[in-house]
């Protein structure tokens, strides 16, 4: 068992945090909580401020209020290395791969990550041959681990992007709608992946999703975003029947 | 296993170099050992430019500050180093990275400067510098210093120990060899596959806890002090240095010799300036100014037709050792 305090210290804490473009109010008061080994959805229509929310919480965008918390540590406003460094990574909407770079060497660069602070570390760092060969396999990409990564499907680079994630070994990872144009087989072998990131890998995950179809094979609580905030956390299936949910968003996506 | 196409080529011009002189008069010895400085000048900015995607409009910055340095102290302007050679050539390195270094905290730091910007920025610090170097009369204003000796060899007496024309071709050839060896080693460790990262995705590697930003100064900091030895071995075989070898205009022409070359591949941009320098001498006294234009056509066809320049494809080396166990197997 992990010391006491942590299993109580939620892993994510998110309070009250806003964030406006110009005169547009994108996040206001939202608050979330995540504790360790938890995974989550956020689904809400398009333009709703879910990616905001990601790009605020990592430090990518400063917020205009509010706070963010790992591990009980605020690190509102710190630089978005400082926070990835305390464990907590992402995947981008658009696949954040290296598309000029092979597969082995895409997996490369979050697997020194722990040796980020120092570039005499980075250039001496050892290579992981059986970790290289277990994050090829998981995402499927052995037959093509010296493949341009920007040569590789719409599939097959959010499975590299989710792979280089799990390579950081962050604790926390956020996903970007990972499942955006995937077909139906690809999108269940992509839920499959994402239930081993949680289970086999004892990763802590939030989802952005839009498929719905998708975050039903997830089976996990959903939040619903509307507003700049939370509406609504419960089970995929009370979700749906909530009046106010559908009116806001399920009942509009038909 | 196969060796590749680009690591036979690779070797094959280094052992094509060290034969030179087999084949060249004095000559053509010492100007192929300052092709060769040129060329170390042109590794400098294809490690950052080809490597992390920094494009220097001021490199030469850095070169001719090298050069300075190691005529300042050669001529004994820095009396208390007693004119020293060695003393000059660890002050070429040192001079310049740390000028290097500096810059890059200026550009990188806080949001940092990107592109276009750091571009225009580089090169108007290069313009700035030059009309320094033009009007400080310490370091000889507009004519610059003259009389810069030639290395020395430590162990001979009088006249006989400055350094021959073949000796001096094998100085440089050594000291490029070095250089290049010792930047592809690090292009080729995990370091230099993050440096890749930086030309166009940033943005990913910093999101995995990766500071950009020293990565950056670091990389510009080697770089600054590899051109700051080209600098200080271009002077001892020149003979003088003078305000445009700190400017705008060489800086623009390492920029064309690495382009035509090839950016992406060190030994690609190594020979690039050995080939532009070699035709420019051998064209110039018959294009005369036409040779500019025709410079400016080559460069614009490297970076439009051909990105990866005269010599990328040929000698792109494979991927690093330590991939080499993923290549799948061919059925
Ligand atoms: N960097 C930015 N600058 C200005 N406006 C932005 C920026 N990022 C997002 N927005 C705006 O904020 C709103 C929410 O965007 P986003 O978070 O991408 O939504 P979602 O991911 O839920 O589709 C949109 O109206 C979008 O145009
Ligand atoms: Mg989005």
């Amino acid at each position: 068992m992990p010391l006491g305090s942590t299993t109580n210290t939620p892993l994510l804490e998110i309070k009250e945090l806003s964030k406006k473009f110009g005169g547009i109010v994108v996040l206001e008061g939202l608050s979330l909580s995540l504790s360790s080994q938890e995974l989550r959805c956020i689904i809400g229509p398009n333009g709703c401020g879910k990616t905001t929310l990601f790009n605020v919480a990592t430090g990518a965008l400063p917020p205009d209020g509010g706070s963010v918390y790992i591990k009980g540590e605020e690190v509102t406003g710190l630089p978005s290395h400082e926070i990835a460094r305390r464990g907590i990574v992402r995947k981008f909407q658009v696949p954040g791969i290296y598309k000029d770079l092979s597969v082995v060497e895409n997996l490369e660069v979050p697997l020194n990550a722990s040796a980020s602070r120092s570039a005499w570390k980075i250039l001496t760092a050892k290579p992981r041959h059986s970790r290289m060969l277990e994050l090829l396999d998981i995402c499927g990409l052995s037959s093509k681990a010296t493949v341009l990564a920007g040569s590789l499907s719409h599939g097959e680079k959010q499975w590299l992007e989710i792979a280089m994630l799990l390579a950081s070994d962050a604790e926390l990872i956020l996903l970007d709608e990972p499942t955006a144009g995937m077909s139906i087989l690809e999108t269940e072998k992509t839920a499959e992946l994402i239930n081993r990131l949680r289970h086999q890998f004892n990763k802590t995950v939030l989802v952005i999703e839009h498929d719905m179809f998708f975050v039903r094979l997830l089976n996990c609580p959903v939040m619903v975003m509307m507003n700049g905030s939370i509406l609504r956390v419960g089970p995929y299936d009370e979700i749906r029947k909530d009046p106010k949910v559908i009116e806001a968003y399920l009942g509009r996506a038909g | 296993m196969k060796k590749s196409i680009g690591y036979i080529s690779s070797c094959g011009i280094w052992i094509a170099l060290a034969l030179a002189p087999l084949v060249l008069d004095e000559w053509g010895v010492s100007q192929f050992a300052q092709y060769m400085t040129y060329g170390i000048f042109a590794l400098s900015l294809a490690f950052i430019w080809g490597q992390a995607g920094i494009l220097c409009f001021g490199q030469a910055i850095f070169f001719g500050l090298g050069a300075y340095l190691m005529a300042l102290t050669t001529l004994e302007k820095f009396s208390w180093f007693g004119g020293s050679q060695a003393i000059g050539l660890i002050l070429a390195v040192l001079g310049p990275g740390l000028a290097a270094h500096v810059v890059g905290q200026l550009l990188f730091r806080g949001r940092g400067l990107s592109g276009a910007y750091f571009a225009i920025v580089t090169l108007a610090t290069a313009v700035i510098v030059e009309i320094i170097a033009q009007h400080w009369s310490y370091i000889g204003g507009f004519n610059g210093l003259l009389g810069v000796p030639p290395l020395v060899v430590i162990w001979r007496e009088g006249l006989d120990a400055f350094i021959t024309p073949m000796e001096n071709y094998y100085t440089i050839f050594f000291s490029a060899l070095l250089i290049y060896l010792a930047l592809l080693g690090m292009v080729r460790s995990p370091l230099g596959i993050v440096l890749a990262t930086l030309k166009d995705e940033e943005y990913r590697t910093r999101a995995f806890g990766y500071n950009i930003a020293n990565l950056k100064i670091i990389a510009f900091t080697c770089s600054g002090a590899v051109a700051g030895i080209a600098g200080g071995l271009f002077t001892t075989q020149f003979g003088f240095v003078s305000p445009p070898l700190t400017g705008f205009a060489l800086s623009t022409e390492v920029l064309i010799w690495v382009a035509v070359g090839g950016r992406g591949v060190l030994l690609a941009a190594f020979l690039g300036a050995i080939v532009v320098r070699y035709i420019e001498n051998v064209l110039s006294d018959t294009l005369g100014s036409y040779w500019l234009m025709a410079l400016g056509t080559l460069f614009i066809a490297a970076v439009v037709v051909a990105p990866r320049g005269l010599f990328g494809k040929l000698l792109q080396l494979p991927l690093p050792r330590r991939f080499r166990q993923f290549v799948p197997k061919k059925l």
